[in-house]
């Protein structure tokens, strides 16, 4: 039972590039990732049996339906999929139950797949109705676990946290471990690990796991070797370590993070990799660029993590070492810069600090850390008793705090702009986790690119954002059904006129009066065998054959009769009697050929009479029909209505797009908005801070030249120190 | 979509999940404790704020989706109403068994002689078909009475090999639809494929 597996693939990226919203920015590091790649597992489930009585012709197109289905399907045609399942319920409602056990080459359960298929598209209403339908259905441990695990996800996209608990709950692990493929298996585990951490109290509800720490144990035993959720929950147990106070334990979980990947990077990579090359479409390269990227950011979290934790518990030595480990380039990068040089600075080592925070100032483009850099700066300076330094550097800072003002100013305009969040929608991709990408085409870059990416990492934001982009591929279709059904209105047209002019065509050609002549014409013939009949003329009855031999012996006659003139009056000797006695014999037994054969010709003479009767009397039924039908106007009423009814709903449906489309737009405006007034707050905040700052060390400095009337020199700041990345063989897309 | 597929999507999109660290310079120790505050009771407050828009949202979205697959379904049945009406409608299918012997490149059909579909697979459409999917290969209108289907089948057969077979059908439309299927069977006897064209 357990050796066929087979596997459903919801394409939730399709619909759902981002899933469920994450549950917690630190927290949920990997929740809504879950989602998207939910792959399931499902066993063999005995469908009901076939309805034998059903007609042949419709069990061939039950069958012929789902199969295309499952030919969408395997293509990744999530509606064409889900479109033909729909004809199929329309046409044979409870056809889903009687799909044939053949047709489950992959043991591929119609209506889970339904499910997961709903799921996949975005209908979380629909897919938790079969699921909860197919529990109370269901009777094997197999279909049940499945069902239970699809409802879990389709709770956890609903953000049901309660619900998905509880339906992750109802699989046990031996049920998980029978039933649910590696994959599914460790989703499952995951999810379970996430509700938890949010939500303590389920755990009492489970009742099977003593205390946090070896909870977390727990779930890390159950998650298979070389799954990459172990990073996740690894990182996420440390926060949550550090949440409950216990410093010295988050260093050591954080620290054991990091170390991981150089006891077996390598390894994990090829274990992880080489399934995914050999039967993914996509390249290996790609895949694996990207599952480098996603260990590497968790990484480089849990080392900015680690190192903020090392200066807080003041071992700035240590976190030196670990936010240099940091790349720079990925997104942790700038706050690792800054955090460097806080490390730096905090180990009396102002000279390396300045040198770091410099490169961050040297930066043109816009961003907290950066501005934050020129008050780190100016706060080195005044601690190395430097402050015209510091002046120098909070003057250089307000003019670049005025400037982002402006930027901010103009990205506000920029956002403001009608159709600027529809193109941003049209160019999002999940996968990428920046909203405007580096070669994206957008006048105003710099602020404008920073902050939409800075609010890209929201999930909230991508949510809508992606539910943005689906309205928009709903509206291309919808507008393009729209157009064929005025395509149909106008062929439906044509067609009118064409089939008028056709009746105009024949009635003029004067086809119909063509029948009565044929009807004289068989009249005539009748004629001719009644009289045939009561003369006894069986010749008259023989066929074209004879009547032309009849002609041949005429002929031969008159040339006889001819040839005898001519020799009487040339007074030759006349023919000889044979000739004439030929004749005649010939004659004689043409007569008797037809004599013999009159009964014969008299009766199919007869049928073939009765048989052309009939056919003029049916041709003469459809003449009156097709006439009563030319002289009527083409009527397509049905048609007509079946195309405005269908056109009538896609208007509907399209304002409707259209309205929540502008909703969408208002929401993610909003939040832009608020982002940008957040900037603009802080960096009023960073001018303030700068000014008060400029007074107090004018003052200093003029008190200090006062007593000594000497300047102070200023400090070399040196070159910044390079980062390097943790693994040597980083790939940056 | 293959579970490999699925998995490198999820992969790809996780770094779109990193949350961005806000101000750390002003106090880092304070600010560390808050970010870990806001990621267990922030984002609890703010769900319950954004959670009646984002459901809302969602619930126009469902609605949204369910009407297009029902109008998609509709289109699909005025459609061959319109434009094949079963009097005259001919449709043929293409299934595919197993797979072993056989691996579909292209197929050409002809109808009466004259060439009325050829088809490239992409891989990914041979997958589907010997997974048990159908493809609707051709679908035409057909005047009533005697025709004859010929299908050529191009692909790698057996050992890797160029393999070109045909099969035919004479058949005779009536009033209603005509449903032919071509079908490609592996033969475990003969170690071969096999082709042919039937009557549903």
């Amino acid at each position: 039972m357990l050796a066929q597996v087979a596997k459903f693939k919801l394409l939730l990226d399709c619909f759902y590039p981002l899933g469920a919203r994450l549950l917690s920015s630190f927290v949920g590091l990997r929740g809504g990732v879950i989602l998207l790649s939910c792959c399931l597992t499902l066993p063999v489930i005995a469908a009901d049996r076939i309805d034998n009585d059903a007609p042949s012709e419709q069990k061939v197109m039950l069958e012929k339906y789902y199969q295309q289905a499952l030919y969408a399907y395997f293509q990744g045609d999530v509606l064409a999929a889900l479109s033909q399942f729909s004809l199929l319920e329309q046409r044979y409602p409870q056809g889903l139950k009687n799909i044939p056990d053949y047709l489950r080459k992959q043991d591929i359960e119609p209506e889970l797949l339904k499910g997961a298929l709903s799921l996949s598209f975005g209908i979380e209403d629909q897919a938790a109705e079969i699921f909860q339908r197919l529990l109370v259905d269901y009777d094997s441990a197999e279909k049940r676990t499945q069902a239970w695990f699809l409802l879990g996800l389709t709770y956890y996209r609903q953000e049901q946290w309660q619900k998905a608990s509880r339906s992750f709950g109802q699989i046990n692990e031996a049920q998980a471990g029978d039933y649910l493929d590696v994959q599914s298996h460790d989703q499952w585990i995951y999810l379970q690990a996430q509700l938890r951490s949010l939500h303590p109290d389920m755990i009492t509800e489970q009742g099977n796991v003593q205390d946090a720490e070896s909870e977390q144990n727990y779930w890390q035993e159950a998650l298979s070797a070389d799954s990459i959720y172990h990073y996740y929950l690894k990182y996420n147990q440390a926060l949550a370590t550090l949440q409950s106070g216990d410093m010295q334990l988050a260093i050591g979980q954080l620290k054991a993070l990091i170390d991981k990947p150089k006891q077996g990077f390598s390894q994990f990579v090829n274990s992880w990799f080489s399934p995914l090359i050999s039967e993914s479409s996509l390249t290996s390269e790609e895949q694996e660029v990207a599952h480098q990227q996603e260990i590497y950011g968790v990484l480089d979290r849990a080392k900015l993590t680690l190192a903020y934790v090392l200066l807080q518990q003041d071992q700035p030595q240590q976190a030196y070492r670990v936010f240099s480990q940091i790349r720079r380039e990925g997104l942790d990068g700038e706050a690792a810069v800054l955090g460097y040089g806080w490390a730096a600075a905090k180990s009396d080592e102002l000279q390396n600090a300045l040198g770091i925070w410099q490169s961050l100032i040297q930066q043109t483009h816009f961003s907290e850390y950066t501005l934050e850099a020129y008050l780190a700066s100016a706060y080195a300076y005044e601690k190395a008793y430097a402050p015209r330094q510091s002046v120098a550097i909070l003057k250089t800072g307000l003019n670049r705090f005025e400037q982002a003002l402006v930027e901010l100013s103009e990205t506000r305009q920029q956002v403001s702009q009608p159709g600027f969040l529809l193109q941003l929608a049209q160019d999002f991709e999940s996968s990428q986790p920046a909203l405007i990408s580096s070669t994206a085409n957008v006048d105003q870059d710099g602020a404008l690119k920073l902050l939409v990416n800075q609010l890209g990492v929201s999930n909230e934001f991508r949510h809508y954002l992606a539910a943005l982009q689906q309205t928009q591929t709903l509206e291309l279709r919808l507008t393009d059904w729209q157009q064929r059904m005025a395509y149909y209105e106008l062929m439906l047209d044509e067609r009118e006129q064409q089939k008028l002019q056709r009746a105009q065509v024949m009635l003029q050609n004067q086809i119909f009066a063509q029948l009565p002549a044929l009807v004289e014409q068989r009249d005539a013939l009748a004629q001719t065998m009644i009289m045939a009949e009561q003369q006894g003329d069986a010749e008259a009855l023989m066929a074209a054959q004879y009547q032309q031999w009849v002609e041949r012996l005429d002929q031969a006659q008159q040339r006889l009769q001819k040839i005898e003139t001519l020799k009487a009056q040339l007074q030759q000797p006349a023919l000889k009697a044979e000739y004439a006695e030929r004749l005649k014999r010939i004659k004689g037994t043409l007569v008797w050929l037809a004599s013999e054969a009159y009964p014969d010709n008299r009766r199919q003479a007869q049928k073939a009479l009765a048989e052309l009767d009939q056919l003029l009397d049916k041709a003469n039924q459809q003449q009156k029909q097709l006439l009563i039908e030319l002289q009527g106007r083409p009527d397509y009423a049905t048609q007509r209505q079946q195309v405005a009814s269908i056109a009538v709903r896609i208007d509907r449906q399209l304002q409707k797009n259209q309205g929540l489309q502008k909703s969408l737009v208002k929401k993610l405006n909003q939040e832009l908005t608020q982002l940008i007034d957040q900037q603009q707050g802080k960096v009023n905040d960073y001018i303030l801070q700068a000014q008060l700052a400029m007074v107090r060390l004018n003052d200093q400095a003029l008190q200090q030249n006062q007593a000594q009337g000497t300047q102070i020199p200023a400090i070399d700041i040196g070159r910044p120190p390079q980062l390097a990345p943790t693994v040597d063989e980083v790939q940056t897309p | 979509m293959t579970i490999k597929q699925a998995a490198k999507n999820a992969m790809q999109t996780a770094h779109t999940w990193y949350p961005g660290l806000s101000s750390m310079v002003r106090n880092l120790l304070v600010l560390l404790a808050l970010g870990v505050l806001l990621a267990s009771q922030g984002v609890k407050a703010q769900q319950n704020d954004d959670t009646s828009q984002t459901l809302s949202v969602q619930e126009q979205l469902q609605a949204l989706k369910k009407e297009v697959i029902a109008l998609n379904r509709d289109l699909f049945v005025l459609e061959e109403d319109l434009l094949f009406p079963s009097s005259t409608q001919l449709v043929v299918y293409l299934a595919m068994d197993v797979g072993t012997y056989f691996d579909l490149d292209s197929v050409e059909v002809k109808l009466d002689g004259k060439t009325v579909t050829h088809y490239l697979y992409t891989e990914k459409q041979q997958e589907a078909l010997v997974k048990g999917g159908v493809q609707k290969l051709h679908l035409a209108n057909l005047a009533q009475g005697e025709h004859e289907i010929s299908a050529f089948f191009i692909g790698k057969g057996p050992h890797e090999r160029e393999y070109t077979r045909a099969t035919s059908l004479v058949f005779t439309k009536s009033a209603d639809a005509k449903l032919l299927e071509l079908r490609i069977v592996d033969s475990s006897a003969s170690q071969q494929p096999e082709f042919s064209v039937i009557e549903l």
